[in-house]
């Protein structure tokens, strides 16, 4: 009787386990934060992109290095209104640089709107549209707006950081799939198998993580042939980070599974004669789950950070790709920082987006393992 | 300890013999490289000096001969002190690599220092005073710190330089001194400069460290052995110092060599770059980009053995701090 | 007898985020010079809590609430000074005073052995740090070796170094010569326990708490540790608070004994006497759970039914009742019972011995 209460405890333990998780993470004030930054990022860059900018990723204005126009909350008279407005831009020669700069021109002032029509897009790829979340009165060509400015050719830098996340975030995403199918199946392998295989996965991964990261995927990604288009090259770019990056999960799942292998039920599975693959991807896979979780959040940051910094010096995507890192190339000087500062919008967005996933990824490993002390 | 150094020695040997080898791979890899391009150049001149240096060349680095053969061509130089030619610079690249490694070393040196000197207080202040607000300021200060990349680091600050003090810091060096001769004015100058590059380059590896830290002595200090300590009559002050930090810091020692060294290293290549500094980051990143392959593979195997040798540091001197190591 | 540490009716709360914890709940008894006291309870029960007070160490986020510890200090280089009776609960934790008392006139030995030596240090550094702390040596001027000198001074390394051999041998460990150089991790557990006595009978102190010295250990070295304990007290004069989980352990070292159940003292009586006369049902249960040889096996051990109480919700009246075999519904779950002298020198707590 008494053991019987017990079995049927346990079962509400296990099956508590998920809404268990769920509980502690809710309660981390930043796990959820982050989390909801994350979402946002993923849903309004990758995509709903099209939709959020107000341009189109390539579509050039006359105005070239223009600067970010304020948002005030004005009428087109001038009085105080709940629809904030941008003020537009003149354009002026700064006679001792003999370079054109923009000066804010108070009287014209361009109310934002909601829906706006503006140029065409397909939504997913798929849905041909014309309405843009924000923008200002289509039918007045005079009328722009740039909320970061723009760049040398007189794109819009917000749309562009809106549709640059895209990639940047998708590294990230997909990079880590790879990861995940290089890193599991090895430290599974590893761990279950043990002897000359366990050696051989061993002494591979000491070598890929003894090897600086940095340093080699930017030696990898410099011998991507300049031949291969974009595309190819985005592909063999998340390998490469891929390819530098499984050592680590494999080495923690190895771990795991070396502590799972002695558990009773997987000593039942194999006395019932389950077969080596069934016993490696039924039974000891799902056990390293919720680390797995965790350790491939926490590693999307580096991957974000490593396409951008690849990019940025322009070892990683090319235009017409764009991505953070890419917008990013036009700040290489430091007479860009003196005279259109507002290049550097994309920075905030790096950090924020890797800082909400360090948030998430610090949430989930304390909510995953609820009985784990600190 | 002896065996257990000879250990570790004939390991990074064996590592360093095969990232030379993946180096070379990586020389070899790109297609459109200068000295492809170079030899098609002088194909294309097709006279009679422009054939004796294509056999020059040839000779020099083997290129009719197998891949094993050429590696070991090229890495039997190395260990000479010949680390091939830089196509972009038309120099020897252990020319250009010897002015910028002492600088590398000495801004490595001094942004591991100032990571240590800051991490350890502060990290064992944060658990010496768990969830007051001083160690909830500093919990989220490095958890904001971890994930702040230096070269971004840099471009904020370069941005706040530019806009708020109107001045330039990158380099190491006032224009005066770049090509001046050492005296004690070039090294105060390059003290006046060095400290920004030290601090944005610490700030990573300081997070993390202070977070082990206190995860570390947070974990020690609960242990018995405390305990047993201050029941002998010590203070708290003594129990912390001496007993409890002294066997945190063991873990961080290896840390230290096999992240916060490495990441240093790298995270200053990137950071260089943003701050001109006169070090081997914007050197290899330049031959990157401009497929100076001999150039770039040799400051990969640097940055290696410069990590591994980081390494190898950390692992003797964690073995002259515990008994547990030393006496296995 | 001669008092050395008075516990009266001490209280410690532990104030964590579920709730208020009483780890000790109105604990008084008298640890007398020379004498052994057993402190027996399940774990959990706050018996390490009271040691701990009694050493001005409690763990945070515990609290002293009430009660104090009354400590009859003597100068123990000074043998006819007068008896200073200092209330530790009052000192500051890292204050001068509690810093002598700890490890000078109170010595303590742990559980575990196997992390209560700080592991980069030898055994003789860590007895040394002890002995440099609180073991005196008489000044001798020149070769007038007068037998009313009192003047002392602080041992130097050497004699730390002598002192520290002649402790290892004294608690039986083999070439202190040569074990006084050797880290924890050389040792054995018994002989790590060995080190422990060692380090906290260096100063000589006028007792010893003694918190489940044996639990971690085989019980051949278990005995060997007992052994020693009651050896080294008769020769130097000290005495033992001993704490343990175990009865049949407290039997052979304890003149008196005092049992906890969930923070409370349910049981306090001389040694003999609660062996053959436990008042309380808890303390008849744990009697009745020690395996005895030469009884018929085919009688069960006794267990105590139900589990330890949760201490966020103790139960209400007397919290044994819902454990209790002789439970009296309507009474035990609704009157807290009193702490009864029920014979000369025999307390408990319980509604049996109380008329209501």
């Amino acid at each position: 009787m008494a053991e019987q209460n017990g079995a049927a405890e346990k079962e509400q333990i296990s099956q508590s386990y998920w809404s268990l998780v769920w509980w502690k993470f809710k309660k981390s004030k930043t796990a959820v934060i982050g989390g909801i930054v994350v979402i946002a990022f993923y849903l309004f860059c990758g995509l709903l992109a099209e939709f959020v900018a107000p341009y189109t990723l390539q579509q050039q204005t006359e105005y070239l290095e223009a600067r970010p126009q304020p948002i005030v909350f004005k009428n087109k008279e001038g009085n105080f209104s709940l629809r904030p407005a941008v003020y537009g831009l003149d354009e002026e020669i700064d006679m001792a640089t003999r370079k054109r700069t923009y000066v804010v021109n108070k009287e014209n002032i361009y109310p934002l709107r909601l829906f706006v029509r503006a140029e065409p897009y397909k939504l997913f790829g798929l849905i041909p549209m014309k309405i843009h979340f924000f923008g200002v009165n289509p039918d007045n060509s005079d009328a722009h707006v740039f909320l970061f400015g723009t760049d040398r050719l007189g794109r819009d830098i917000f749309s562009r950081i809106i549709y640059g996340g895209r990639l940047s975030l998708l590294v990230g995403l997909i990079g880590q799939a790879l990861t995940l199918i290089l890193g599991l199946s090895l430290g599974v392998i590893s761990g279950y198998y043990g002897g000359s295989v366990d050696i051989l996965v061993q002494r591979l991964t000491e070598f890929v993580t003894a090897f600086p990261r940095e340093p080699l995927f930017m030696a990898l990604a410099a011998a991507i042939p300049p031949k291969w288009s974009p595309i190819a090259v985005y592909f063999m770019l998340t390998l490469i980070l891929a390819f530098v990056q499984w050592g680590g999960l494999a080495r923690q799942v190895r771990s795991l599974i070396l502590s799972l292998r002695e558990q009773e039920y997987v000593l039942a599975a194999t006395s019932f004669g389950a077969s080596d693959s069934r016993i490696m991807f039924r039974h000891l896979m799902p056990g390293t789950m919720s680390h797995v979780i965790v350790i491939l959040t926490l590693m999307i940051p580096s991957m974000i950070l490593s396409e951008t910094a690849l990019s940025w010096l322009g070892l990683g995507l090319r235009p017409p790709l764009t991505s953070w890192g890419v917008l990013l190339q036009e700040v290489g000087s430091v007479r860009a920082i003196r005279f259109a500062p507002w290049l550097l919008i994309p920075v905030p967005f790096v950090l924020l987006a890797i800082l909400s996933f360090n948030m998430l990824g610090d949430g989930l490993r304390d909510a995953l393992d609820p009985y784990g002390g600190r | 300890m002896l065996t257990y150094i000879g250990r570790r020695l004939v390991y990074s040997f064996i590592m360093l013999v095969l990232v030379s080898f993946v180096s070379f791979i990586i020389i070899e890899l790109p297609p459109g490289d200068y000295l492809t391009q170079k030899l098609q150049e002088l194909q294309a001149r097709g006279d009679r000096s422009a054939e004796m240096r294509i056999e020059e060349y040839r000779a020099r680095y083997g290129l009719d001969k197998p891949l094993m053969e050429r590696y070991w061509i090229w890495i039997s130089n190395f260990i000479k002190g010949d680390f091939g030619e830089s196509f972009e610079y038309e120099r020897p690249v252990a020319e250009l690599l010897g002015q910028r490694l002492g600088m590398t070393v000495i801004l490595a040196l001094s942004t591991l220092l100032v990571t240590w000197v800051i991490a350890i207080p502060v990290g064992v202040y944060s658990a010496t005073h768990q969830y007051s607000t001083g160690d909830q300021i500093i919990t989220t200060l490095s958890f904001i710190g971890l994930g702040m990349p230096s070269f971004l680091l840099a471009l904020l600050v370069l941005f706040f330089a530019v806009m708020v003090l109107d001045q330039d810091i990158g380099g190491l060096f006032s224009r005066e001194f770049a090509d001046a001769p050492w005296s004690w004015a070039k090294v105060w100058n390059l003290l006046k400069h060095l400290w920004i590059p030290t601090l944005i380059g610490a700030v990573t590896g300081t997070a993390g460290l202070v977070r082990i830290m206190r995860g570390n002595l947070l974990e020690t200090l609960g242990q018995p052995f405390v305990e047993a300590a201050r029941a002998r009559g010590l203070k708290n002050r003594t129990v912390t110092w001496k007993h409890a930090v002294r066997v945190a810091i063991n873990p961080l020692i290896v840390i230290l060599g096999t992240e916060a060294f490495p990441s240093i290293i790298v995270g200053n290549t990137l950071m260089a770059v943003v701050l001109n500094l006169p070090t081997i980051g914007p050197l290899y990143i330049n031959a990157l980009v401009g497929q100076d392959m001999y150039m770039a593979g040799t400051i990969l195997v640097f940055i290696v053995g410069m990590i591994m040798l980081g390494s190898l540091l950390a692992d003797i001197a964690l073995a002259a701090l515990d008994p547990r190591i030393r006496l296995e | 007898m001669e008092p050395l540490v008075e516990v009266k009716n001490l209280n410690v709360e532990f104030d964590v985020r579920d709730g208020i914890v009483h780890a000790v709940d109105g604990v008084s008894f008298t640890v007398h010079r020379g004498r052994t006291l057993g402190v027996i309870g399940e774990s959990g029960c706050g018996k390490s809590i009271t040691a701990k007070t009694i050493m001005q160490m409690v763990p945070k986020p515990g609290e002293i609430t009430s009660g104090e510890v009354l400590f009859h200090y003597r100068d123990k280089y000074d043998p006819e000074g007068d008896i200073e009776v200092i209330n530790i609960t009052n000192l500051d934790p890292d204050g001068r005073r509690i810093r002598k008392i700890r490890g000078g006139e109170i010595g303590m030995i742990f559980q575990e052995p196997m992390s209560s030596l700080t592991p980069v240090y030898t055994s003789g550094t860590l007895i040394g740090e002890a002995l440099h702390l609180h073991r005196l040596v008489p000044k001798t001027v020149g070769e007038e070796m007068a037998q009313n000198i009192k003047e002392y001074r602080h041992v130097t390394d050497e004699e730390a170094r002598e002192i520290s051999i002649e402790m290892l041998r004294k608690v039986g460990i083999p070439k202190p010569e040569q074990r006084v150089d050797s880290y924890a991790h050389q040792l054995s557990g018994g002989q790590r326990q060995r080190v422990m006595i060692a380090i906290a009978l260096s100063c000589r102190p006028a007792m010893l708490i003694a918190d489940e010295p044996t639990t971690a250990l085989d019980v051949s070295i278990e005995a060997q540790i007992l052994d020693l304990m009651a050896d080294l007290q008769e020769t130097v004069d000290m005495a033992i608070m001993f704490i343990t989980h175990d009865l049949g352990v407290i039997a052979e070292v304890a003149d008196e004994i005092v049992v906890m159940y969930m923070g409370k003292q349910v049981e306090t009586a001389d040694a003999t006497e609660l062996y053959y006369n436990p008042l309380h049902p808890y303390t008849r249960a744990l009697l009745k759970s020690i395996p005895q040889i030469g009884k018929r096996s085919t009688q069960r051990l006794a267990s105590i039914k139900g589990m330890v109480p949760d201490p966020f919700n103790l139960p209400s009246g007397c919290v044994f009742h819902p454990r209790c075999p002789e439970y009296m519904p309507g009474k035990c779950d609704r009157i807290v019972p009193k702490w009864t002298e029920v014979e000369e020198g025999h307390y408990a707590r319980c509604l049996l011995y109380e008329e209501v």
